[in-house]
């Protein structure tokens, strides 16, 4: 059967599509940028110990809030924290919980969206009407409401040990919230390929269901989801923030940014400026870095809009 | 056109109803997980007396058994709840026993004048900067505004919010009113919290910051379509016509570009309750926002289904209302 | 709905603007407070700060709390008295009234109480009547299972008793009150509000009653009070009480949880605020607020409480080890140094009886010591955490992840935070659940060294949280209770306190402190030592604005 199926037009014009998107962001200095910003991030998320080499869980109430006197060097280079743990510890250490979280997020979402959007789009009828259902019911309940609601029922229930333990909760409500974006454009791209001629080709040639939808439909849905996949990475960690400064994201002891924020606006007003400004930095620059290189990809693979 | 409305009204209800179940389940499985809240009552630290206890689950409509079973879904207490509703009655909350109805009467009005000022600081604002970068497209102009509303959404709002009550608000304030007076306008605007003697005044600035939710997106949406409308035939004839530029924009391009504008505030209108929570929680408004997340913590059960309920049925509604916007400002649009 | 609730506070809004503009303008008495969200202002029925705050400054009690030694004085009552602390009999002023003319008399007190002590009201503070002869036939036990109509659901005979027998009118002005066992310290109860008059045509309708209370003290709401927006008391003309008010009205603006009054403390619409822990030092640092600034003990205390029943915390030494590992002055510094003191006994200063200093040496921070100690208790078993089991409301966690720290830094004892809802940490703690120590949180009810001891650690092991029992100390407090004089009570009180301290079924972590700012109009500005908002207070009876 797989020799029918000799290279479909549309592999052709999707290998076209991407490498035309990634010459045309290659060449824009902000994506560049932004790209750099990312990796160093990421660099920080995956070693922090290239950037600090002190112990965020030793802490003495008797040293809080010290300013650093000195910056960059010293014994503690960025001061230390509301618990007198060393800053700069703290801030590389939780930078991992947050990116883990964010990526972590955005894979479930992505994936579950993208298996339901197209069982919904494929097939229609019975399946169609229940995903439909189940995206309106999700959708109406606003993400952080929601995400508050299912916090709430978990809070102070799980350790606090290892990174998955930390991320867990917080997982587990912002994916539940978080899929229906994508499932709604796989949806729709489905509904659209599915009667085109090369797929209604395949479908007489006798392809599987499983081969249609994965070979020949994906490669079209995924163009639409990939577009807004790193600005959705940005809105994740500015909610875990939001979720922190109400108290129910990131448990304490763990940090994360968002942790680290909400203690920050705390002493912020109290002149602790680096408690605040600091996460704030971190956070806004990984925000908008990831933006940036979204809205650059949104262009690169919507020719209409360039 | 009408089997269409009824069609999409029905599928609204069960929507609802289903929202309405989960709802309920959740606040039950809170109940069973996280304690009967009955023992609040009391103010924490001391034991009450059983009997006493038993008294007050009574009285907050928490004494059934099924709330000690983890993972009961509560029927029972789920069809007295829809029957009461049914009837207009939305129970009363724990803490001082008092109507929902009532509160919501309260809140709605405070979360909807948030709103109002939000929507219009969003519309105006990414209309101008939409339309801007629109006529100067890929140049310098393009460039900033794209770039300036991008990094404007990625400070997360509530941080915005923090910081003006923290450090901007009170010398405004001080300053407005060595200047103006205290029981001016001015005097009232910039105060870093909402004040219920100033419904309105006070209001503005949360307002306008919540306003700023999503402004990268809707900026893009409108530069978008009046790129679209711009390169279209009938501005191009109008050019042809030899109609001042102003004109055009004016009269061709923004009238066009008013369709994407209606789709983002629908879309958006979820994400602005979300922002209400914060902004609410920072700014001393009793809206819904900071009423439903309040009620969560404390476990009111009966504020947290009404109040996510009536927010839900707000966003079936906003967007039902912008699909058929949609077929009347779009003629190409209709439904079957 | 959504309609009508704008028209509503529409409404409202030209209203309260007209009002704020006339005060603004003729007098300038009128003092603006902070406040919470209050549950009810019909006495009995608060039962938390904020309400009572109202609640004192409109009714007037039997006794009044003096603000400097914090002893009942009286203030409707004009004597209190009994023969063997068990029968009291209570002689009220003649010629008292509320404000819509009802006389206060021996009615208005039992009307209050039976309201309060029935069951079926379900009020907050019901318990206060525990040790009244007459409470259980008022809050009998529910009727056997086999009688429920709907087996899941608790049923109750109708309670047909309304009235408390131990109760009796003797004459119009007089009341005689029989408890179930002799306590001396009784008149300390009766400036509460739960022991508060009410008139009778606030029970006639009650709803309205709650938003304009009728009240008997110096202060009566003209228009009533809402619970999101607050209102306005005036000063009542015809008050003919020992403690009237000087200021003409006072407005109270609510802050609902989560939000505070500092930011409106500083552009000058609230006249009296505590700084968040942050914004403590910024007004410490301007010598213009520092003058206007009043910190003193706050009578609530917190605790570092042990599971007595687990067979890890049996040996008094670990306990002790681990109350000397406690940086006390290190934890405060991480949650704010000028909200807390360390604490070193079981009763706090403001309090009658207390100032023993009981837990001496085992409270002060000294980490050799304490790990001494511990190797006299045989050491922490290796690779153990300690679970810390907090309720996560506040600061708590902050407190206890420093404490935790502080613990970790001085024994090497690693620690795990173990937060739980309020209801749920209650529960957990009340079954014996907890297998590590835990918060113990206490404010009091009146004005004794007893309520510090008998209600957290006393009823023996199967009742009190920690599952402590030790029979001197009950004999103690019973022969306390019976003891002849308040002198001698509060005495014997204290030796309880001394028995508790060898055994140190808790440690005793931080006090209170009250910090407050006021606006510079204000001039006598007294903060009551055991009564008062978290957020800021004073006594508005005395207070005065400057002009």
């Amino acid at each position: 059967m797989s020799e029918l199926t000799a290279p479909t037009p549309a592999a052709e014009r999707q290998a076209s599509l991407w490498s035309d998107a990634f010459r045309t962001m290659r060449k824009r200095p902000d994506v560049i940028v932004a790209t750099v910003v990312l990796l160093f991030v990421f660099t920080m998320a995956a070693f922090p110990g290239l950037f600090t080499d002190q112990d965020p869980t030793v802490c003495f109430g008797r040293d809080a809030k010290l300013r650093p006197d000195r910056w960059f060097s010293g014994e503690h280079p960025l001061g230390t924290d509301a618990f007198g743990c060393d800053f700069a510890a703290t801030l590389v250490h939780g930078t991992r919980p947050t990116i883990a979280l964010a990526l972590s997020v955005i894979v479930a979402s992505v994936v579950v969206g993208l298996v339901l959007g197209i069982l919904a789009g494929f097939y229609g009828g019975w399946a169609d009407t229940v995903i439909s259902r189940a995206l309106d019911v999700f959708i109406v309940i606003p993400m952080l409401m929601g995400a508050v609601l299912i916090l709430s029922l978990f809070r102070g229930r799980v350790s606090t040990d290892t990174l998955i333990e930390t991320i867990a909760v917080p997982f587990l409500a912002l994916s539940l919230f978080g899929w229906m974006e994508f499932c709604r454009y796989t949806r729709a791209a489905t509904l659209e390929t599915k009667n085109l001629d090369y797929v209604v080709a395949a479908k007489c040639l006798g392809a599987s269901d499983r081969r249609i939808m994965f070979k020949h439909i994906l490669p079209n849905a995924i163009v639409p989801v990939t577009a807004v996949v790193p600005t959705t990475i940005g809105g994740i960690i500015v909610t875990e923030a939001a979720l922190a400064v109400l108290g129910i994201g990131v448990q304490p002891p763990a940090t994360s940014w968002g942790v680290l924020l909400s203690k920050g606006t705390e002493w912020a007003g109290g002149g602790y400026v680096y408690l605040f400004a600091w996460p704030l930095g971190m956070l806004v620059l990984t925000v908008f870095a990831f933006a940036t290189f979204g809205d650059a990809l949104r262009d690169a693979l919507d020719p209409k809009l360039r | 056109m009408g089997r269409y409305v009824i069609r999409r009204l029905l599928q609204a209800l069960l929507t609802l109803g289903i929202v309405l179940f989960l709802l309920h389940y959740l606040t039950a499985l809170s109940v069973q997980i996280r304690g009967n809240p009955a023992l609040l009552f009391f103010g924490g630290d001391r034991t009450p007396d059983p009997n006493m206890l038993a008294q007050v689950e009574r009285l907050y409509g928490l004494d059934n058994k099924c709330y000690e079973r983890v993972g009961d879904p509560c029927l029972s207490p789920f069809v007295d709840r829809l029957q009461n509703f049914v009837q207009g009655d939305f129970g009363t909350t724990l803490n001082g026993n008092r109507d929902v109805g009532q509160l919501l009467g309260i809140y709605i009005p405070n979360t909807l004048r948030l709103f109002i000022f939000a929507t219009i600081t969003l519309v105006v604002v990414s209309m101008v900067l939409g339309t801007w970068a629109a006529r100067h497209r890929g140049k310098f102009i393009d460039h900033t505004v794209r770039g300036t509303t991008i990094l404007a959404d990625s400070i997360p709002v509530f941080l915005i919010l923090l910081s003006y009550v923290y450090i901007v608000a009170v010398p405004l304030t001080r300053w407005a009113r060595d200047i103006w007076g205290t029981e001016s306008f001015m005097g009232q605007v910039f105060r870093p919290n909402y004040n219920p003697d100033y419904p309105w005044t006070t209001i503005i600035i949360p307002g306008i910051i919540v306003g700023t939710v999503g402004l990268a997106s809707m900026t893009r949406l409108i530069r978008a379509s009046q790129l679209e409308n711009l390169g279209s035939d009938f501005v191009r004839t109008a050019k042809a016509k030899g109609l001042k530029p102003m004109r055009i924009t004016i009269v061709h391009v923004i009238r066009n570009s008013l369709i994407p504008i209606v789709t983002g505030i629908g879309f958006l209108f979820a994400f602005m309750l979300s922002g209400a929570v914060l902004t609410e929680g920072v700014m001393g408004i009793p809206g819904m926002g900071r009423m439903i997340f309040q009620a969560v913590q404390r476990q009111e059960g009966n504020l947290v289904i009404v109040g996510l309920t009536v927010s839900a049925v707000v966003v079936v509604f906003v967007s039902l209302i912008v699909d058929l916007l949609y077929a009347a400002l779009d003629p190409r649009i209709r439904y079957e | 709905m959504a309609v009508a609730g704008l028209a509503v506070s529409t409404a409202a809004c030209t209203g309260d603007e007209g009002d704020v503009d006339g005060e603004g303008g003729a007098s300038g008495g009128t003092v603006n407070m902070q406040i919470g969200e209050i549950r009810s202002l019909v006495p009995g029925g608060s039962g938390e700060s904020e309400g009572y705050r109202i609640i004192k400054n409109v009714y007037d009690g039997l006794v009044y709390y003096d603000r400097e030694t914090g002893e009942p004085e009286n203030l409707v009552a004009e004597d209190i008295t009994s023969p063997d602390n068990q029968v009291w009999t209570i002689k009220i002023k003649d010629g008292l009234t509320f404000q819509n003319g009802e006389p206060v008399n021996a009615d208005a007190f039992i009307r209050s109480w039976d309201r309060t002590a029935y069951a079926s009201n379900a009020l907050p503070l019901n318990y206060f009547f525990g040790t009244f002869e007459g409470y259980a036939e008022m809050n009998p036990d529910p009727l056997p299972e086999d009688q429920w109509a709907d087996p899941e659901v608790t049923e109750w005979a109708p309670i047909e008793t309304t009235h408390l027998s131990g109760v009796t009118p003797v004459d119009d002005l007089t009341i005689e009150v029989k408890l179930t066992a002799p306590f001396i310290g009784f008149p300390t109860m009766l400036g509460y509000e739960a022991f508060y008059p009410v008139a009778e045509a606030c029970l006639d309708d009650l709803e309205a009653c709650e938003a304009q209370p009728i009240g008997n003290g110096p202060f009566m709401f003209e228009e009533p009070y809402d619970i999101e927006s607050g209102g306005t008391a005036v000063r009542w003309e015809d008050y003919a009480g020992d403690m009237p008010a000087q200021i003409d009205a006072v407005n109270w603006k609510v802050y609902l949880e989560g939000d505070d009054c500092w930011a409106d403390f500083l552009t000058g619409d609230i006249d009296v605020c505590r700084p968040t822990a942050a914004d403590y030092e910024n007004a410490m640092n301007d010598p213009d607020l520092e003058s206007r600034h009043i910190q003193q003990d706050d009578p609530s205390i917190l605790m570092l409480a042990f599971p007595l029943y687990d067979p890890q915390y049996q040996d008094v030494n670990l306990r002790r080890a681990i109350s000397m590992a406690i940086d006390r002055e290190g934890v405060a510094n991480v949650v704010g140094p000028e909200r807390f003191y360390a604490l070193d006994q079981w009763v706090p200063d403001s309090i009658l009886g207390g100032g023993t200093h009981s837990c001496g040496e085992y409270c002060t921070y000294d980490p050799e010591a304490a790990a001494q100690l511990l190797e006299e208790a045989g050491g922490w078993p290796e690779g153990v955490k300690m679970q810390i089991w907090v309720n996560d409301a506040a600061d708590n966690v902050d407190i206890f992840r420093a404490i935790g720290d502080s613990i970790s830094q001085s024994l090497g004892i690693q620690y795990e935070l173990v937060t739980l809802d309020f209801p749920e940490f209650l529960a957990t703690r009340e079954e014996h659940n907890l297998d590590g120590p835990f918060r113990s949180g206490w404010g009091p009810d009146y004005n004794l060294n007893e309520n510090y001891l008998e209600p957290i650690y006393g009823g023996g092991e199967a009742t009190n949280d920690q599952g402590w029992a030790n029979a001197d100390y009950d004999a103690k407090i019973a022969e306390a209770g019976a003891a002849a004089t308040l002198d001698d009570a509060v005495a014997l009180y204290a030796e309880a306190e001394a028995i508790l301290a060898a055994d140190m079924p808790s440690v005793p972590v931080f006090g209170e402190r009250f910090n407050y700012f006021y606006t510079d109009r204000l001039e006598n500005v007294y903060v009551h030592p055991i009564y008062s908002g978290p957020g800021g207070d004073c006594e508005l009876r005395e207070v005065t604005i400057a002009e």
